[in-house]
């Protein structure tokens, strides 16, 4: 059977979203556990995982001038529409940060001096923790295929789930609402809408949420560090049931749930997510 | 010339924006003129905590999206053996999938049928407003669009008036990060003080070393983790301006959309710090 994928998502950073993956890991007998948030993984410092292999991937593609051959006739700049491309001492100087690997100046360069090579994208990583197998992978830093690297990620984990036969893949969604959000929710079956109590989260998950409504997927809502302000926990609910989103889970603001998880502990006696395991099960 | 300060910590979450406003108000306070561009354009936030501010333009970012005229187009597959992105499937015609396509423009240049023309689209906007001497200018992402580096490039590109410039820069390491702070003159850590954010900075402080950029750190919520923000700015040598406590109080406030510089005394005393710290290190 296919596993069921469940992903963790909020929109905002920082809202605690690895913390709940981390708690549903623990609430469930069989599963792969996934960090997609590969420009900022956090999930493997939390579950600790031993024995880690890792694996550098190539999933770019990035430009190279042969400064010998080109002759600076400026068609690759005046192409390029991502600005990654300069002229520097008469000739074409290739930007690497801001290169997306295109081809296009390769393609309208003349003689041909420009040559598509492919980039080091960052590392997949696999481990055995106390909680299940975990996959995670570490982006380059500044590299511009993050969004590919989670596809690359989620369908290794997709794998490894099938292969052991599990009933969950669990997967720990990266923050915003762009390409690396986008790969990570697509395939899900369910997925679990962390909302922060505060004017930001709110606002940041009121956003994301027509992207979510894209994708064919069930939503479960988690309420976090609620209490702060009693209109803001208000307006988190009454959003969430305007939306038809269950509320699953509540979890106070407590800054000895912050103290711990600072630490790296996972707080799994403070914080109680049966609710949201039950549900999704 | 301005100075331009990108606000950045890698790891979300961390007090990026709350620093980014509560600094250029620190600013404004002493009689500098300041600009915020809010450049986390997926989940732009910096405008919660400037209610006050009233719009003054708003124009839309536009881009271009390969489309396919079928009446021209003889299914030869040139354009879906170019693309890069793997964003062109041929069937009896081609067909853009616009969630994958980069608009690179390619697929354009090498249809020998030129059965491929752009059309425009919205990708996103930019916002400005202004009040109380501060000018904000915020970049918002079209929900669903994948690529929010045409939008930040937008927003960085507007004229503004600040000779100070602060940048609310995206969370992460990768692409669009790396577009925000591109021209910045220095970068400005919030860190937090746990393995999070240590590991999650260090991504940053890479790419701002390859860009040679001058790096100080803030670390936030003090006190609330186990000492490895601190150590990472030990470890790569960046000075820590200020180590800001957590509290209750402040951390109440700021969640109901309180402008930081006014939320708490210590807070303020803490940004003006950091701001005389900055006027120190830059000479100014
Ligand atoms: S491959 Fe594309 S993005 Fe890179 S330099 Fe060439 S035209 Fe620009
Ligand atoms: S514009 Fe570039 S990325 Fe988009 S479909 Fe054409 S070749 Fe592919």
């Amino acid at each position: 059977m296919r596993p069921k994928e469940i992903v963790v998502v909020s929109g905002k950073g920082g809202t605690g979203k690895t913390l709940i993956t981390a708690l549903l890991a623990s609430a469930s007998e069989t599963k792969v556990i996934c960090d997609c948030d590969v420009e900022a993984a956090n999930l493997h410092l939390l579950l600790k995982p031993e024995e880690v292999s890792s694996q550098r991937v190539r999933l770019g593609m990035v430009a190279r001038v042969d400064t010998g051959a080109c002759k600076g006739c400026g068609r690759c700049w005046k192409t390029c529409r991502f600005s990654a491309i300069e002229e520097r001492n008469s000739r074409a100087y290739v930007i690497p940060e801001l290169c997306e690997g295109c081809g296009v100046c390769a393609l309208v360069c003349p003689r041909p001096a420009i040559e598509m090579v492919e980039e080091e994208t960052g590392d997949v990583l696999f481990g055995q923790s106390e909680w299940g197998e975990i996959l995670y992978a570490e982006l380059l830093p500044g590299r511009g295929s993050s969004g590919r690297l989670v596809s690359e990620l989620k369908g290794r984990a997709r794998k490894r789930a099938m292969a052991l036969g599990c009933s969950w893949l669990l997967v720990d969604g990266p923050p915003g609402l762009g390409c690396p959000v986008i790969s990570a929710v697509s395939g899900a079956d369910v997925v679990v809408l962390v909302v922060e109590a505060s004017l930001s989260g709110i606002s940041d998950a009121q956003r994301l949420l027509p992207l979510l409504r894209r994708f064919d997927v069930d939503i479960l809502g988690v309420a976090n560090k609620c209490g702060i302000s009693e209109d803001l926990d208000r307006q988190l609910e009454g959003w969430l049931e305007e939306e038809s989103i269950p509320l699953v889970v509540k979890i106070p603001f407590s800054p000895d749930i912050a103290r711990l998880y600072g630490n790296a502990i996972p707080p799994k006696d403070l914080v109680d997510i049966s609710a949201l395991a039950n549900r999704i099960q | 010339m301005a100075v331009r300060i990108a606000v950045a910590g890698g790891k979300g979450g961390t007090g990026k924006t709350t620093l980014a406003v509560g600094l250029a108000r620190a600013f404004l306070s002493t009689g500098e003129k300041v600009s915020l561009l809010d450049l986390d354009v997926e989940e732009p936030n910096s405008h919660l905590f400037l209610s006050d501010l009233r719009e003054v333009n708003r124009r839309q970012v536009i881009s271009s999206l390969p489309a396919v005229i079928t009446e021209h187009c003889v299914a030869c597959g040139r354009c879906k053996e170019f693309c890069h992105f793997n964003a062109i499937v041929v069937f009896d015609k081609a067909t853009v999938l616009e969630e994958f396509c980069h608009r690179c423009g390619g697929c354009v240049l090498v249809c020998p049928e030129r059965a491929i023309v752009e059309k425009e689209v919205v990708i996103g906007e930019v916002i400005k407003a202004v009040g109380r001497g501060l000018e904000l200018v915020s970049g918002w992402l079209e929900v669903g669009q994948a690529n929010p580096g045409p939008v930040i490039r937008e927003v960085k590109a507007e004229q503004v008036a600040g000779d100070w410039v602060v940048l609310d820069c995206p969370p992460g390491s990768g692409c669009a990060f790396v577009e925000s702070v591109e021209g910045a003159d220095l970068l400005l850590g919030v860190v937090e003080d746990t393995p999070f954010g240590a590991h999650d900075f260090r991504k940053v402080v890479q790419v701002a070393r390859n860009a040679g950029m001058r790096i100080f750190a803030v670390i936030n919520r003090y006190g609330m983790g186990n000492g490895d923000g601190v150590k990472v700015c030990e470890e790569e040598e960046i000075e820590i301006l200020a180590k800001v406590p957590f509290s209750e109080a402040a951390h109440r406030a700021l969640a109901q959309g309180g402008d930081p510089y006014s939320v708490s005394p210590d807070l303020k005393g803490i940004l003006d710090w950091i701001r005389d710290a900055l006027l120190e290190r830059l000479e100014r």
